[in-house]
């Protein structure tokens, strides 16, 4: 099954939205301007979207990952190298050190979480609102693995297509980089074919 | 009034005021005993200020003069907004609203039409009320305002960062005070503890949403504001907590900005 190139339009715009806002909340955190890469789309069967997505990616990645439900399952996550975690992490603790008195380092995992949360949940928010579907997040888990670990489950059978959706950021004073990486279910990725075929078919006006 | 009208008419006025009195604070003081989170000072001010208007018709000095402070006190209460006057403050005029309905249940025609002066517990609570507003100059009330009515914040989410960051945005002028909560339980516990005025509520925590830790605070018998505190803005979210008295959102990432935002909407 291949996308038409108004869906695949469809849904990298969609996914651009979810990103930007995304991009402006890390924005906010950093005091940086964020750039962000036009988003990828694709559907493939799970293994072969994760092994396009891990492309380059040769070692273990710091990610923020949470689940999706509601409406449509499936799980997102926020992938970056470590060396750019960090610097991330430490623009964070670095805005609260002078205030505090506290030993900051022991907050270095939790604030990571943090900020992948809420990069995470906007990205999330606006892509629910666009499609006019409700989607639960889980809490969010902290991991340093490979990127084929983290979505592996998204599929089991590793046969339907899966919805892969990534894009690309940069803060561009800090030279922190990340993905934001999108994976749903197969099911999932029928009902937002559905809904991108509502949204983006013009109403008629025909009597109902 | 005519001091020369019938002792009969007078005593008959007097009697129908002093009915309409007894009905006016036995209202103000239900509405009082709702608590200071809930009452409506506007009710409150506008029962004392009839009272003043009747009091001075019927040409009672001493009840006009204090139906005249109470209304004012009950005025000022009300410039907090809904649910945010300070508690001690709310108190006191509970305590004079209390002994004036107890003096006006005793107190007869026959002793208003006789002049008799106010007991003297209603006269040192009058003292307090004038002490407290009206006779220091308005600075010095704003400065005691604001003392009696710091704002009382408490920050619910299990993440310690999101907290440490709503702490570095706090405004740092005098008047916030800001209790930490990371999960349900403790944020139950702390609302009952510090009965703060705006309660912050991350959505996505382990053990329980924002949403239900809310209802869980309104069950402990408090009403303060709610404003959810989330990244998660998609609209199913936010309707979920408009439906559960959420009042704003505070979207994360927090900023000064956005924090004073949302304070400024819940105090005037």
């Amino acid at each position: 099954m291949e996308l038409s190139a108004i869906q695949q339009d469809a849904i990298a715009e969609m996914a651009n939205i979810g990103v930007s806002r995304a991009a402006r909340q890390l924005s906010v955190l950093l005091g940086d301007e964020i750039r962000i890469l036009p988003p990828k789309v694709r559907l493939r069967a799970a293994g072969d979207a994760v092994r396009e997505l891990a492309d380059g990616e040769t070692g273990d990645i710091a990610c923020v990952y949470q689940t999706l439900g509601g409406d449509l399952s499936g799980r997102i996550a926020l992938l970056l190298p470590s060396r750019d975690s960090r610097i991330l992490i430490h623009s964070l603790i670095d805005l609260a050190a002078p205030l505090q008195s506290l030993d900051l380092r022991v907050y270095e995992y939790e604030a990571m979480t943090e900020i992948g949360n809420i990069i995470i949940s906007s990205c999330v928010s606006a892509i629910a609102d666009m499609l006019r579907q409700h989607i639960t997040v889980s809490v969010p888990r902290y991991a340093e693995t490979r990127v084929e670990n983290l979505f592996a489950d998204v599929e089991p059978d590793n046969e339907p297509p899966t919805l892969m959706i990534d894009a690309h950021l940069a803060a561009v004073n800090r030279g922190v980089r990340g993905v934001i990486a999108l994976a749903f279910s197969a099911r999932a990725a029928m009902q937002i074919l559905e809904a991108v075929r509502r949204i983006t078919t013009p109403d008629t006006g025909a009597p109902a | 009034m005519d001091q020369n009208q019938e002792p009969l008419t007078r005593a008959a006025l007097l009697e129908v005021f002093c009915q309409e009195a007894r009905d006016r604070l036995a209202r103000a003081r239900a509405e009082l005993e709702r608590g200071p989170a809930r009452c409506d000072y506007n009710a409150v001010h506008q029962e004392f200020d009839s009272l003043h208007g009747g009091a001075r018709a019927a040409d009672i000095g001493w009840l006009e003069r204090a139906a005249r402070m109470v209304a004012g006190y009950a005025r000022f209460l009300r410039s907090f907004g809904p649910g945010l006057a300070p508690a001690p403050a709310h108190a006191l005029l509970l305590d004079v609203v209390s002994e004036f309905v107890r003096q006006c249940h005793e107190m007869s025609a026959a002793d208003l039409l006789a002049g008799r002066a106010p007991p003297e517990r209603m006269t040192t609570l009058l003292g307090n009320l004038e002490n407290q507003l009206l006779t220091r100059p308005l600075a010095e009330v704003e400065a005691t305002a604001t003392s009696l009515c710091a704002l009382q914040l408490l920050v619910v989410d299990d993440s310690a960062t999101s907290r440490l960051l709503f702490r570095v945005h706090l405004p740092t002028e005098p008047g916030y005070v800001a209790h930490e909560a990371a999960d349900a339980e403790s944020a139950v516990r702390l609302a009952v503890e510090t009965r703060p005025h705006v309660v912050f509520l991350d959505y996505n925590m382990p053990d329980a949403d924002g949403v239900e830790i809310a209802r869980r605070i309104q069950a402990a018998g408090l009403t303060p504001v709610f404003v959810l505190l989330t990244a998660n803005v998609q609209q199913a979210v936010l309707d979920a907590a408009r439906a559960a008295g959420f009042t704003s959102v505070l979207e994360k990432p927090v900023t000064r900005e956005k924090i004073m935002t949302v304070l400024s909407g819940v105090r005037p």
